[in-house]
C-alpha cells in the first residue's frame, strides 16, 4: 500500500508577491511549496529539497528562466518543469519544450489549470521513477544471478 | 504597414474640357449675339438677363466662367460677383463695362474678378479672356489636388510610423501588465477560496464579498484577453500555411458570427462569382481576421441592416469584400481605425484591436487591407490576399513551389 505524499512544488519567479499568492493556494490545495525569487536561488534550493514539479517563470533577471531550465534538466534529469510566461514569446516556450519542460501556462494563469497540470507532471515524474526502479531492480537481480553463478562458472 | 489603402468618398470630378459659361447682362441682343458666336465655337453658354435670374441659374447648374455687366437694372454686377465668390470660390468672373471707371475697376479686382473690359468688347478678345480664366481655374484645381495629394502622402506616412511606434510601445505595456495583473488574479482567486471553506460561510454581507469578488475577476479576464491578444500578434506565435477552400473560409467565418447575425437580424448575402478555388494562407489567422471585421460590420448596421460579403479572384490571388450598410466611417476616423486601442464601441464591446490585429495578419500573409467608406450609406472592407504568402515578396520561397506548407515558424 503506497501513501500519497503530498507534491512538492517549488514556484520561482521574481514577483514576490505572486509566489506569495500561488504558494499560498497551492499549499491550501494540499501541496507543499518551497518558493525561490531567482534563478539562482532555484538551483540551490533543489539541491536540498525533494522537489517533484518547479513552476518556473521564463522572464526574470539574472539566470533567465530557459536557462534554469536547461541546468536543472542537466542536474535532475526527472524532475518535471511547468514553464510560465507572461510574455507572448511562445517561441520561448517551444524552445523551453524542446529542453524537456513538462507544460507551459501563460499568464495570469488559470488556477484549476495550474493543479491539473501539476498533477499530471506528477504523474509523469512518478511512472518515470517507477521505471527507474524497475530497471534498477532488473539490474540488481541479473547482477545478483550472475554473482550466483559466478562459483559455478569457475567449475 | 505601407500597403494599407484608405481611401473615403472624395472623387473629385475631373474638369471638362470647356468651360461652362454663363452671361449676365440686360441687353438681350448682346446675350443673343455672344451666345450665337460661341455656340459656334463649341463654347455652349447660359444667359441671364438680370443678377437674381443669374444667381438662380448657378444654383442648378455648374458653371465655370461667369461674364456679368457691372450696371444692370436688376442690381449691380460687383454686387454679383461677391454673391459668387462666396458660395463658390473657384468660379472665374469678368466683369464687363459700358464706362470704365477706376474705383469700379478696383473694386472689381478686389473682389476676385478675373478681369475687368470696356465695352464694347470685340467677341473672339472676350472669348480669349475667357479661355484665359478657365486656364487660371484649372491650374488652380490643379494645384489643390496636388497639395491634398502630398498631404494624403504625409499623411499615410505619419500614420505608418504612428502604427510601428505604438506597436513596440504596446507590446511593452502589455508585457508589464501582465505581471501585476497575475498578482490580482491569484490575490481574488485566494479570497474567493477562502470564502469557499465552511468557516467563512456565514460571515457578515456575504453577497457583497461574493459580487465584488465576481467584479474583481470580471475585470481581469477583460485585461488578459487584451494583453494575449496584443501579445499574440506579435509574429512570435507559430504559423501554419496551409492549403485551404475559399468557400469553406467564408462559411467558417459566417458561422462564427451566427449568433451576432441573428441577434442584429442582420441580412446577410454571400455573393462570389469564384469561391471554389483555393489558396495558400494561415487558415486559423485569416478565418481571425474575416471574423473581426465582420464583427464590425455587424456593429456598424442599424438592426435590421446589410452586411454582403463577396469573395472573387483577382490574378493568383483572391479579393474579399465585406460591406455593410451602415453610418460610415467619418473621414477623420479614417486614419486612426487601424491604430491599437482606437474604437468607437462601448467599453467592454471592442478593445480596439481588431482592426490592428487583422492588418497585421494580412500584412504577414502577404496582403493589403483597403477600405472605403461614405457617411450615410456604409463602409467596405476589402482584403487583397496573394495565392500564397510567399508570392508576395518575401522572396525566400518560390512561389510556384506546389507541395509545402511553408512553415515560417522553422524559417525565422
Amino acid at each position: 500500500m503506497i501513501i500519497k505524499t503530498p507534491v512538492h512544488v517549488m514556484i520561482v519567479d521574481d514577483e514576490r508577491d505572486f509566489v506569495e499568492m500561488l504558494a499560498v493556494k497551492l499549499k491550501d490545495a494540499g501541496f507543499e511549496v518551497t518558493p525561490a525569487y531567482d534563478g539562482q536561488e532555484c538551483l540551490d534550493r533543489l539541491q536540498a529539497n525533494n522537489i517533484d514539479v518547479v513552476v518556473l517563470d521564463i522572464k526574470m533577471p539574472g539566470l533567465d528562466g530557459i536557462e534554469v531550465l536547461r541546468e536543472i534538466k542537466r542536474l535532475y534529469p526527472i524532475l518535471e518543469v511547468i514553464l510560465l510566461t507572461g510574455h507572448g514569446s511562445i517561441e520561448t516556450s517551444v524552445r523551453g519544450m524542446k529542453l524537456g519542460a513538462f507544460d507551459y501556462l501563460l499568464k495570469p494563469a488559470d488556477f484549476d489549470e495550474l493543479l491539473e497540470k501539476l498533477h499530471n507532471a506528477r504523474q509523469r515524474k512518478e511512472a518515470h521513477e517507477e521505471r527507474i526502479r524497475k530497471a534498477e531492480a532488473q539490474l540488481l537481480l541479473r547482477e545478483s544471478r550472475r554473482g550466483g553463478r559466478l562459483p559455478f562458472e569457475k567449475d | 504597414m505601407q500597403n494599407t489603402i484608405i481611401r473615403s468618398d472624395r472623387k473629385r470630378e475631373p474638369m471638362p474640357e470647356r468651360p461652362r459659361l454663363l452671361f449676365v447682362d440686360d441687353n438681350e441682343a448682346w446675350l443673343q449675339s455672344i451666345q450665337r458666336f460661341c455656340a459656334g465655337r463649341g463654347y455652349p453658354s447660359l444667359a441671364a438677363p438680370g443678377p437674381a435670374e443669374g444667381l438662380d441659374l448657378l444654383a442648378r447648374e455648374e458653371v465655370d466662367v461667369a461674364v456679368v455687366d457691372m450696371k444692370m437694372p436688376g442690381g449691380s454686377g460687383l454686387e454679383l460677383l461677391r454673391r459668387i465668390k462666396e458660395c463658390s470660390a473657384d468660379m472665374e468672373v469678368i466683369l464687363l463695362t459700358g464706362h470704365a471707371n477706376m474705383t469700379d475697376a478696383v473694386e472689381g479686382m478686389k473682389a476676385g474678378a478675373f478681369d475687368y473690359l470696356s465695352k464694347p468688347v470685340e467677341p473672339g478678345y472676350l472669348l480669349e479672356k475667357i479661355r484665359q480664366a478657365y486656364d487660371r481655374k484649372r491650374m488652380e484645381a490643379e494645384n489643390l489636388r496636388q497639395a491634398e495629394f502630398r498631404r494624403e502622402m504625409e499623411r499615410q506616412l505619419s500614420r505608418c510610423e504612428r502604427l510601428a511606434s505604438l506597436g513596440t510601445m504596446v507590446a511593452g505595456v502589455a508585457h508589464e501588465i501582465n505581471n501585476p495583473l497575475s498578482i490580482i488574479n491569484e490575490s481574488a482567486d485566494w479570497l474567493k477560496r477562502l470564502l469557499a471553506k465552511d468557516a467563512l460561510r456565514d460571515i457578515p454581507m456575504r453577497p457583497e464579498f461574493d459580487r465584488v469578488l465576481e467584479k474583481i475577476e470580471t475585470g481581469v479576464r477583460r485585461i488578459r484577453t487584451i494583453t494575449h491578444d496584443l501579445l499574440c500578434s506579435l509574429g512570435n506565435d507559430k504559423r501554419v500555411i496551409q492549403e485551404v477552400g475559399i468557400d469553406r473560409l467564408l462559411s467558417e467565418a459566417l458561422s462564427a458570427v451566427g449568433q451576432h447575425v441573428a441577434s442584429r437580424n442582420a441580412r446577410i448575402e454571400v455573393t462570389g462569382a469564384d469561391t471554389s478555388g483555393s489558396i495558400w494562407t494561415d487558415p486559423g489567422r485569416l478565418r481571425q481576421v474575416l471574423v473581426n471585421l465582420l464583427t464590425n460590420a455587424l456593429d456598424a448596421i442599424e438592426s435590421g441592416g446589410r452586411v454582403r460579403v463577396s469573395a472573387k479572384r483577382s490574378g493568383n490571388g483572391i479579393v474579399v469584400e465585406i460591406f455593410d450598410d451602415g453610418a460610415g466611417i467619418p473621414k477623420e476616423l479614417l486614419d486612426r481605425i487601424f491604430e491599437p486601442f482606437f474604437t468607437t464601441k462601448t467599453p467592454g464591446r471592442g478593445t480596439g484591436l481588431g482592426l490592428y490585429l487583422s492588418l497585421r495578419i494580412v500584412e504577414e500573409l502577404g496582403g493589403v487591407i483597403e477600405v472605403e467608406s461614405t457617411i450615410g450609406r456604409g463602409s467596405t472592407f476589402r482584403i487583397r490576399l496573394p495565392a500564397s504568402p510567399a508570392g508576395n515578396g518575401s522572396g525566400d520561397l518560390a512561389p510556384e513551389r506546389k507541395n509545402h506548407p511553408l512553415n515560417q515558424g522553422d524559417n525565422r
